[in-house]
This record gives structure tokens, C-alpha cells and sequence, in this order.
């Protein structure tokens, strides 16, 4: 197969039924195959091109825009609005911390002696996808996509514990009573009400708490605290379990919730990751080129308005193929 | 043998099972919109007709008939939403609805180019294959029929089904780069 052009893999009886979905074993023998053969990428796209049009079949990249508009659609109602409790409204500004962080689940002995097992509720966001989540006291999350939150139906003990594994921005209501706490490994957020974003993604090496409105306190398994004023924001590298504090740019780090994606002399690992969690492509960079110092605002555009414009600052060509967008030096 | 899954993905459907429904909706909507191409010229229209059927399903799941064909149930859900806004629109103008009429492979393709000078480019493309391959494209393809299948019914080999149809793939393959640069996979500048 390797002198293949687009036309024999257009002929190939295997090739169509790994095309029209019909046959599993062919599906797994030409992606498997296609995978280890980008140099062939170009006919094989041309093939499915050709297929495109002769089966009458609808394109691929239009297929799961479709696909997209019907899960959004069922999608719609997310299945944990609850009812909101009235907000207390206490004022006040000192806010304690006290910290837990590798137990995730580690609340408080006494109180979990005394009260009823609390019910949880689990959410998770694919790539591509946001959800504003109201919790029962009213205040009120954005989990980012490919993120997981995790919180009580009811608040019920004395504090309010919830463990985030991804990004989220959260409107936290004020109660003096109960304290706030996101726990993110190794770092717990500790807050009786106020605005900040968490960015807690697995794959990243750090996690960082930007603070919009109120005030913070962190605190690392090592009871390294840091208080964090409006404006600032807290970086935890997690190999060196070092907390340290920096400023930053509200945009880049929560214009995700209006839907803005921001590139900030962005490495190509930035850019891929960001583009997976919001469009669901991967990406791949055929040659590796010199380090990438990528800046760029985008708003609500699809991928491929993002991609012509980085594609064109970057001279790179760009193919799609299914989830995979493959990216190499312009000729 | 492929009922027997899609069968179970329909009865997850009735209790509200959204992986089953999604799988379901991969299973059958390439199937769907060939189909929807041939009773309707815009396929726009079959693609909202699509998206609306599947929608109404899941707003229905847990009222869903049980159902032997699928397909069948599922094409003529599809066909009576297409005719639906077709006899509207007739009616409008005061014009007997008429049957509408199968649309022939030629048609199909061309339709499915959304602009006119693409439409034009793609009447071209099939003058360039001969009758007998425009037959044995349009089995393989868009009937799917295996190349022993071709054979049998236009009585000749199937190494000389395969050798026409390789022919005519490479002579598409030629004149298609105008109308390939304007489909959907393409490269930038």
C-alpha cells in the first residue's frame, strides 16, 4: 500500500468500508495504518475527498458539526440545576485557612461523625464544552471543558468542600459560617465568598488561583499559606510544591467563560492543549519548528478561523483529518 | 446481524440512555442523508430535517414505540418531514403537490455542491467517465454494491468491474483538484 495514490485507496474494497464505517476491523486496521504513515496523509485525504463526493455522503468535518449542534442541543438542560438557598449576607473580609490538601476526601472527623453521608454529585465536561452549575447555597461555578467538579448536593457540615480536577470560575456567596473550600491536588482554596478562577488541568505542571473580587488563602500540604488580594494571582508548581505569587491578565486566564481563547507568547503545547479542550481536535505538528512565542485573541470563532490565523503568522499548511488536524511548513 | 445492536441501542433510547442515542445517530445518519438527498434538492433542508428528527426523538425517548425496523421507521419519519416543507411551500404557491419524483445520481452529486460554478464543474467532472463508468461508480459508491455484485449484474467480470472503476477514479482524481480545493479538506493559501 505504501505506492498507494488517492485513487487505489478510493478502489480498495477495505479502504471503503473503513471510509463508510461498515466494517470495525477495517476501521482499525486503516486508522492504525494512516497513524503510521503521514507521509501518505495527503492521498489519503484526497481518497476521502473523492469518496466524498461520489458516495453522496456527507463530509466528515460537517458531519461532526452536525453531531456537535444535536449533543448541544441534548445537552441544553444540564441535569443538576438545584434549587438555590437565600445567600447569607455577612460581611467580612479575614478569611482563615486551614488545609488538607492529598486527602481529597479528608473532611473534617467531627463533623462527618455527626452528620448523615452527604450525597455527591459528579460533573464532567468533554472537550468543547462549558456548564454553569448552580451549587445550593447559590453560588455558582463555570466548569471549563475537559474539567471534573465534584460537590455535595447540600452543603451540610460546616464547611463547603468541593474538589475540582480542570478549570473552573467560581461565584462563591458569602456565609462567614461556612468557609469555601475548592481542593485541587495538593493545593486547597479556602474562601467565604468572592470571584476567582481555578486552573487545575492534570496534565499541567502547575496550578494557579486568580482572585477577580474578595479574598483568598491557600494552603499547600506543607502549610505554605498565601493570600491573595484582588488582581493577584497564586502559581503552585507542583514538582517544587513552591507557592509564589504574580499578577496577571484577567483576559488570558478567565476570558475562557466569556468564550474568548487567548494565546500569551504561547508554546506549541499551550496552543494544542487549549485547542483540544475547546474544539475537541488534536493537534499535531508534523516538523517541529524553532520554539513558538504564539499571541493571539480569539472570540468566538470556529477552528478553522483559529487555525488559518495562526497557520498564516506561523507559515504553516494545515489538513483535517477526522479529530486530528495536522499541521507542517508551508512549500 | 447489525439489527441486533441497533435494536439494543433502541430500547436504551426508551429509558433515556444518551450513549445509545448517540450511537444511533452514527449508525444511521450518512444512511439518512443519502437518502433525504433523493426525495430533496437542498441539503440544507435535509440536514435541518435531520437534526429535527433526531431532536424530536430524544425529546420523545420515553414515549417511543418499540420498533422492529429501525431504518424504515426512520426513513419514513425523514421522508414525511422533507414532504412536509415541500407541499408547504407548494401550497403556498397554489400548486398541486406533486409526487416527488426519485432524483437521479447525476442530480444527487450535483446538489450536493453548494454553489452554482461548483455544480457546473462537478456536471463536467462525470462528462469525463464513459456512460458504463458512470453506471459502476454509482454501484459501487453510492449503491455500495460489492465489486462481484456489479459484476453479476451487468453480466461482466469483476477484474473488469475493478480495472473501469480504477480508471475512472484516476481520471476524477485529475480533473477534481479545482473542485477538491473548494471541499471541505484543504490546505491554506
Amino acid at each position: 500500500m505504501d505506492h498507494y495514490q488517492a485513487e487505489d485507496f478510493a478502489a480498495d474494497e477495505s479502504f471503503l468500508a473503513y471510509y463508510l464505517k461498515s466494517d470495525p476491523e477495517a476501521v482499525a486496521f486503516w486508522e492504525h495504518w494512516i497513524r503510521t504513515h503521514p507521509e501518505k496523509l495527503d492521498e489519503v485525504v484526497a481518497a476521502e475527498s473523492l469518496l466524498d463526493l461520489l458516495t453522496g455522503r456527507l463530509p466528515a468535518l460537517e458531519f461532526e458539526q452536525e453531531k456537535d449542534r444535536l449533543q448541544a442541543y441534548i445537552d441544553e438542560t444540564p441535569t443538576v440545576q438545584l434549587p438555590q438557598r437565600k445567600p447569607w449576607l455577612i460581611a467580612a473580609s479575614i478569611l482563615l485557612v486551614v488545609s488538607l490538601g492529598v486527602g481529597f476526601w479528608y473532611v473534617n472527623r467531627e463533623t462527618r461523625t455527626k452528620t448523615p453521608p452527604t450525597e455527591w454529585v459528579h460533573y464532567s465536561n468533554p472537550n468543547g464544552k462549558k456548564t454553569k452549575l448552580t451549587l445550593s447555597d447559590g453560588s455558582t461555578v463555570i466548569l471549563n471543558a475537559a474539567s471534573t467538579i465534584h460537590y455535595p448536593k447540600a452543603f451540610v457540615s460546616n464547611t463547603r468542600e468541593i474538589r475540582l480536577e480542570g478549570e473552573a470560575y467560581f461565584s462563591i456567596h458569602h456565609d462567614a459560617q461556612k468557609p469555601f473550600l475548592v481542593r485541587t491536588g495538593g493545593l486547597t482554596t479556602r474562601v467565604l465568598g468572592t470571584e476567582f478562577n481555578v486552573s487545575a488541568y492534570p496534565q499541567k505542571s502547575e496550578i494557579s488561583v486568580a482572585l477577580l473580587k474578595g479574598k483568598v488563602q491557600l494552603e499547600d500540604t506543607l502549610h505554605q499559606q498565601l493570600q491573595l488580594l484582588p488582581g493577584q494571582q497564586a502559581v503552585y508548581q507542583l514538582a517544587r510544591q513552591q507557592l509564589r505569587q504574580t499578577s496577571f491578565d484577567s483576559l488570558a486566564v478567565s476570558g475562557w467563560k466569556d468564550d474568548y481563547l487567548v494565546f500569551r507568547n504561547a508554546d506549541f503545547k499551550t496552543i494544542a492543549e487549549a485547542m483540544e479542550r475547546t474544539y475537541g481536535y488534536q493537534l499535531i505538528l508534523q516538523h517541529p519548528t524553532q520554539p513558538w512565542q504564539y499571541t493571539g485573541t480569539f472570540h468566538r470563532e470556529d477552528v478553522r478561523q483559529v487555525l488559518e490565523t495562526i497557520c498564516f503568522s506561523k507559515h504553516l499548511t494545515y489538513s483535517i483529518h477526522q479529530r486530528t488536524i495536522y499541521l507542517r511548513a508551508e512549500q | 446481524m447489525a439489527d441486533t445492536t441497533e435494536h439494543t441501542y433502541w430500547n436504551q433510547l426508551r429509558k433515556g440512555n444518551r450513549a445509545a442515542f448517540l450511537s444511533l445517530y452514527e449508525s444511521y445518519y450518512q444512511a439518512l442523508y443519502t437518502f433525504g438527498c433523493r426525495v430533496s434538492t437542498d441539503r440544507e433542508l435535509v440536514k435541518d430535517a435531520i437534526h429535527e428528527l433526531f431532536c424530536e426523538l430524544w425529546d420523545r425517548r420515553f414515549h417511543l414505540p418499540e420498533v422492529t425496523q429501525i431504518k424504515s421507521y426512520l426513513f419514513t419519519y425523514l421522508k414525511r418531514k422533507l414532504l412536509k416543507e415541500q407541499s408547504f411551500s407548494f401550497d403556498s404557491l397554489q400548486v398541486t403537490t406533486p409526487q416527488p419524483s426519485e432524483r437521479s445520481y447525476e442530480e444527487v452529486l450535483m446538489d450536493q455542491q453548494t454553489d452554482e460554478g461548483n455544480r457546473l464543474r462537478m456536471q463536467q467532472l462525470l462528462t469525463k467517465l464513459t456512460p458504463g463508468q458512470r453506471e459502476m461508480i454509482r454501484l459501487r459508491f453510492y449503491e455500495q454494491l460489492s465489486y462481484e455484485s456489479i459484476a453479476e449484474q451487468l453480466q461482466v467480470q469483476p477484474r473488469t468491474v475493478y480495472n473501469q472503476i480504477s480508471e475512472a477514479l484516476k481520471t476524477l482524481r485529475k480533473h477534481v483538484q479545482v473542485l477538491m480545493s473548494l471541499l471541505l479538506f484543504f490546505l491554506v493559501r
